[in-house]
């Protein structure tokens, strides 16, 4: 079996709120992590992640103005973006279905709904660095390939290749 | 395509369909072998968790700073024109409060945070009833002030599930007031 180091890992925290940027900070110095940078809006967060360039992005999905998953969309564009493979870690008030799937076609990694625990944050993150999903690019998706659990042989086909397009999606 | 072969990334082309399988840098960067089951680093989350339990001594005086800044929001809603109400301010603090306040230690405030979430996302604000936001504010405070903190209390589960059942019926009422008029069109 592996882990994560997170020492060797650089993150990026986007939330509007204080207090919330500070738990997840303590929680990450807590798994060692030494370099932890915050934005406390969308623009600033896409503003940081050019400048510090981080292994991991988690952001909230709620913020005045530039939220989100309109950050997360800033960060998938293929052509532009200085790493539009990062992983991304949303962490949200939001459990319903829908916004489930809002967040996973705009390109987010994981999801992780609040109240947030120090286990919740360390499965996610051990998902995105140890267990990646291969990025998917159409016409109108860029992204993390949006059905979870996908063998490689799925690949194989064009059939199969496509057929992930029209929605299945297996654990979120 | 200027990233497929961004950080040793391999592509493969199905038609329109481009899959990008990722070079492992990350996971070469920070995976490391471990005894334990599952790839859990227990002691990883144990010590986040320590820390967590060091920083809680703050969660009193915080969650105090974010019902403050609910009552604040609503005083500001209900104060501004009823036509010209906009809603986002209060909508964020009573999500804010919705996901922190378990972490604080105070569940039931959050339920009762989540359930204003619920009826100021669903409402459109010219037919939100101001007095069952006053009711919900007024139980955040009051779940604050007296320091509930776990749901033995009988009388705070009376009211998450009078609060819950007043919101479900001003959406019902709604919802078929709305269906009304697109009927009537």
């Amino acid at each position: 079996m592996f882990r994560v180091d997170c020492s060797r890992l650089r993150f990026l925290v986007v939330d509007d709120n204080g207090y919330m940027r500070r738990i997840i900070r303590t929680l990450l110095h807590g798994f060692g992590t030494r370099e932890v940078f915050e934005a406390e809006d969308g623009a600033a967060g896409l503003e940081a992640f050019a400048t510090h360039l981080p292994d991991v992005v988690i952001t909230d999905w709620s913020m005045p103005v530039f939220d989100g998953i309109e950050l997360t969309r800033m960060i998938r564009q293929p052509d532009t973006s200085p790493n539009p493979f990062v992983p991304i870690i949303m962490i949200t008030g939001y459990a319903e279905r829908n916004r489930v799937f809002e967040a996973r076609d705009a390109g987010v990694s994981e999801m992780l709904v609040k109240p947030i625990s120090a286990k919740g944050l360390y499965q996610r993150i051990a998902k995105v660095v140890l267990n990646p999903r291969p990025f998917i690019r159409t016409e109108n998706y860029f992204g993390p390939d949006r059905r979870h659990l996908v063998k490689a042989d799925a690949y194989k086909s064009r059939g199969a290749a496509s057929s992930f397009l029209s929605g299945g999606f297996g654990n979120a | 395509m200027a990233h497929e072969n961004f950080e040793g990334a391999v592509a493969q082309d199905f038609g329109d369909t481009r899959v990008i399988h990722l070079g492992g840098t990350l996971r070469a960067k920070a995976a490391v072998r471990s005894a334990d089951a599952g790839g859990v680093d227990e002691m990883s989350v144990a010590a986040a968790d320590a820390a967590m339990k060091d920083l809680s001594g703050d969660f009193q005086n915080w969650m105090g700073d974010e019902v403050n800044r609910l009552i604040a929001a609503y005083e500001v809603f209900r104060d501004s024109d009823p036509n010209h109400r906009d809603v986002s301010a209060l909508f964020r603090c009573a999500h804010d409060i919705r996901g922190q306040a378990a972490v604080f230690g105070y569940p039931i405030a959050s339920e009762i945070a989540g359930s204003l979430s619920k009826l100021l996302d669903k409402i459109e604000p010219d037919y939100l009833p101001l007095q069952l936001i006053n009711h919900h504010v007024d139980a955040v405070k009051a779940i604050y002030r007296n320091n509930i903190r776990d749901y033995a209390n009988p009388v705070a589960m009376q009211i998450i599930h009078n609060l819950r059942r007043a919101i479900d019926r001003v959406i019902e009422v709604r919802q078929k007031a709305m269906m009304a008029e697109l009927k009537f069109r």
